[in-house]
């Protein structure tokens, strides 16, 4: 059950670990120290949400092992405001749109408090559901719900203040697809 | 209250509404239901589509970003796992 369950998951396990540490030796070795405790543990797991439960020994080992929080983490990012990065700066009218919006989310986003960022990694870029986020970070999915969006649409604010918003290519269409087919997270 | 008025009334709370869950929507993560009735007025208002579309652009150029996991980490730590499945006592 180990390499079928487990195995597959080294990637999303990396990409996590990466969020939580500070150099890719760290996680490398938050990853290795997961996958020996979810070994020692597989016979008590009952197969369900595997990747729940990686994370949440991933998240246990991380904290176990007494790593250092990645600089900046330490502040609390709900009793601190985040940056809104504001259109002080001129673009050159020469840019593309696109490339002008796509370097304005990029800035904004580098703009976050490190724990803003750490969540929209987590969900944007890893592909986490909400309560898998969660789990990792060991915090209400009500809390991954409020800074993922509050951090969102902080860069969205920064694209509407610099006039991007309105000169995106308008893709409505009367048979507007889901964007999904289901939740990423389906519940315990 | 004039006619104009009140539907203009009704359209603006249905939006508020719409905007209230609508990154959670991009995201997968409201139910079926909920998720055809945003669908629904997207369809409709223009406003709320194009803040969608925008959230959804912000969200693919954020997932886009090139994140690479260096090979012989990959294979070290794929090793380490089956060396565990298959060297436990019992397993070989």
């Amino acid at each position: 059950m180990f390499e079928q369950l487990v195995l597959p998951e080294i990637d999303l396990l990396v990409r996590v670990a990466r969020s939580l540490t500070r150099t890719t030796a760290d996680a490398e070795d938050l990853v290795q120290e997961t996958l020996l405790r979810a070994f020692r543990s597989i016979e008590s797991f009952d197969g369900r949400y595997p990747r729940a439960w990686l994370l949440t020994i991933l998240r246990n080992t991380n904290i176990n092992l007494g790593r250092k929080k990645r600089p900046g983490l330490l502040i609390d990012p709900d009793s601190t405001e985040y940056t809104d990065v504001l259109s002080d700066h001129e673009t050159p009218e020469s840019r593309h749109v696109d490339a002008t919006f796509d370097a304005t989310i990029d800035e904004a986003f580098a703009a976050l408090s490190p724990d803003f960022r750490q969540i929209v990694d987590l969900v944007d870029l890893h592909g986490l559901a909400y309560q898998e986020a969660a789990d990792v970070l060991g915090i209400p999915v009500g809390t991954v719900m409020s800074r993922l969006h509050r951090a969102r649409r902080s860069i969205r604010n920064t694209v509407a203040a610099r006039g991007l918003d309105s000169q995106r290519p308008h893709t409505s269409s009367p048979n507007r697809p889901l964007p999904t087919t289901s939740p990423k997270w389906t519940g315990r | 209250m004039s006619l104009k008025r009140f539907f203009s009334f009704g359209r603006s709370m249905q939006c508020d509404a719409v905007m209230a869950v609508l990154q959670s929507y991009l995201d997968g993560e409201i139910d079926v239901v909920e998720a055809r009735k945003v669908a629904r007025h997207l369809d409709r208002c223009s406003d709320c589509a194009v803040e969608s579309d925008v959230f959804a652009s912000i969200q693919r150029h954020l997932a886009g970003r090139p994140f690479e996991i260096d090979p012989e980490i990959r294979a070290r730590l794929e090793s380490f796992g089956r060396s565990l499945a298959h060297d436990a006592p019992g397993t070989a």
